[in-house]
């Protein structure tokens, strides 16, 4: 073992302990009785477990509801993102309809746009609608999502022209060709893509501010983030609770599907 | 009808030539799909494009608006503060990105020639930063930076600092905030920079050793161009996603003290929907627009002349 793999093992080691850190010391302090956690020295291992804090989490605030709402909004918005954006990509991609090449340019365009820009007016917009709130004046802005069209577009492109003519001589409508054919064909980037909008809508901070202001509809980012936002001493233990749960689920199903995961971001960012 | 009809032909009596008749049809299949996805980009985010604009030429606030021209963009390069917050989030772009950019490529390559069950591990080690909700993590270190009871200042301690007020002036926040988003955000880069470094045949390395060429060369001549394309798309995308930070300002710092730790983004947001002077926002949200387009087209520019 010479020392520069000693060198790069160490350096390695200890940028995997800095990064994955907070997230132990949040997991930590979440079973920390409330005057452990601010015990001089810190305790690096909870000497004493309790669960005082889980319970207040899920007994004081609507923990369950926020975690519903963010599971529901994620998955009814990623189905719909790869349902439109599966049938925009094949269009695109496949069908040479005047004005294909500038309205793929418009999505492309769409893509670079940074959402901030669109934030005043859609909050105005769906306010107006009366639509504040509710999981419908919260989702439908997120559906249109344009890297999905490209990332599908591109993909589709792999696909050989004569499968399409050999399917239509057989006698298959357009319909059945983009179900029975295309879908299929395009499951690797439909995974990569249903992980990077779940995760997009997820992490959508200020969207959700924005819109979801009563407690019973807040995400679970939002509502974890709200038990930080006493006016006194906030309560630690509360809050590294509430971020252990929103953080726990995301973890394991990350570390269940790693492999296609990170295939499917190396797949999608090939630009 | 009984007219003969197989998937070449389109049914007859449709009055024009077959040919035409069947390439129309597979046109109007293609507007029938496109069409959720085009009138999703032009009602959520076209219309509120123009909307922006429009809003951004008006006094708008609660109630009724009128248009009051460039007024609401000449009043925002005389606002001290919306300059600080620009100055900023240009600040926050350019110590962050370099950093995430060597960070992130010094680990692929020190990850290199490592056995692949230390390389999986590690991959996901950096990664899973990335993975959990900026909130979560922004909360954690909310706690370690905390003046009193924060692990931080436990630990400057031990070496015989006084407490520090991390999040309490400008400068120390900026950079408390800066290590934060680096914390999460040199995963992705990371996973990139792997696989294209992966991409690279192994026989361009084999064939620079057996011409002399020591690991330092062979690193300078081979492995960095081969990956420029994904140092660019790193830098382009890493640059924006820093220009639009906004989370680590809500719930670090609140802009505090006195305004001095906004960024573009909060600053919107607090102009909006702390001030509801929602004209003003759009304007500030149409000069952000403009940066982001300007500095990526640059950005773009100037990295392919390299290439």
């Amino acid at each position: 073992m010479d020392v520069v793999r000693i060198l790069k093992y160490t350096v390695l080691i200890l940028g995997a302990i800095l990064v994955v850190f907070p997230l132990y010391w949040m997991i930590t302090g979440s079973f920390k009785p409330a005057l452990s956690l601010w015990s001089v020295p810190p305790e690096w291992f909870p000497e004493q477990f309790t669960r005082k804090h889980y319970r207040e989490l899920f007994d004081q605030n609507p923990a369950w509801r926020w975690a519903w709402n963010s599971v529901f909004t994620g998955i009814v918005s990623v189905f719909f993102i790869l349902l439109f954006s599966a049938m925009a990509g094949y269009a695109y991609a496949k069908k040479k309809f005047p004005g294909h090449t500038l309205l793929f340019f418009l999505v492309i365009a769409t893509m670079m746009m940074p959402s901030q820009v669109t934030l005043i007016p859609l909050y105005q917009f769906v306010s107006r609608l009366g639509l504040l709130d509710t999981y419908t004046g919260f989702i439908v802005p997120l559906l249109a999502f344009p890297f999905g069209v490209f990332l599908i577009r591109q993909f589709v492109r792999y696909i050989p022209d004569e499968i399409h003519q050999a399917a239509s001589i057989d006698g298959a409508g357009e319909l059945q060709i983009f179900v029975r054919m295309v879908v299929p064909l395009i499951l690797p980037a439909l995974g990569a893509l249903a992980i990077f909008s779940f995760m997009h809508i997820w992490n959508d901070f200020i969207w959700q501010l924005v819109v979801l202001q009563r407690g019973t509809m807040k995400t679970l980012p939002l509502g974890v983030a709200s038990l930080i936002e006493q006016d006194f001493s906030i309560n630690y233990g509360l809050a590294m609770a509430g971020g252990t749960i929103a953080a726990v689920p995301l973890i394991l199903f990350f570390l269940l599907f790693q492999k296609s995961f990170i295939r499917g971001i190396a797949l999608g960012t090939e630009k | 009808m009984g007219t003969h009809n197989t998937a070449w032909q389109p049914r007859a009596g449709t009055g024009l030539p077959p040919s035409l008749s069947r390439k129309w049809k597979s046109h109007l299949w293609g507007y029938f799909f496109i069409l959720p996805n085009l009138l999703l980009i032009i009602l959520f985010f076209l219309y509120p494009l123009f909307e922006a604009f429009r809003l951004s030429f008006t006094d708008a606030s609660i109630g009724p608006s009128s248009y009051i021209g460039l007024d609401n963009y000449v009043r925002l390069f005389g606002d001290e503060t919306f300059l600080r917050s620009l100055k900023n989030t240009l600040l926050f772009a350019v110590i962050i990105v370099p950093v995430i950019i060597v960070v992130s490529f010094s680990l692929a390559a020190l990850m290199q020639n490592i056995g692949n069950g230390a390389k999986s591990l590690f991959r996901i080690l950096f990664y899973v930063p990335t993975i959990c909700t900026p909130v979560v993590l922004t909360m954690v270190w909310s706690w370690m930076y905390n003046t009193n009871t924060g692990l931080l200042n436990y630990l400057t301690g031990l070496i015989g600092f006084q407490p520090i007020e991390w999040l309490g002036s400008p400068s120390t926040a900026i950079a408390a905030m800066c290590v934060v988003v680096i914390s999460w955000s040199i995963g992705q880069p990371l996973i990139l920079y792997l696989s294209s470094m992966d991409a690279i045949p192994k026989e361009y390395y084999e064939a620079a050793q057996i011409d002399g060429a020591r690991s330092f060369q062979r690193f300078r001549h081979i492995t960095l161009p081969m990956v420029a394309h994904t140092s660019l798309f790193v830098i382009i995308t890493t640059t924006i996603s820093v220009f639009q930070i906004f989370v680590v300002i809500k719930l670090l710092t609140a802009g505090g003290p006195f305004y001095s730790t906004e960024t573009l983004v909060y600053t919107i947001y607090r102009t909006a929907f702390g001030s509801t002077q929602f004209g003003l926002a759009a304007a500030q949200s149409i000069v952000l627009f403009l940066i982001i387009m300007v500095v990526s087209i640059v950005q773009l520019r100037f990295f392919k002349a390299d290439h």
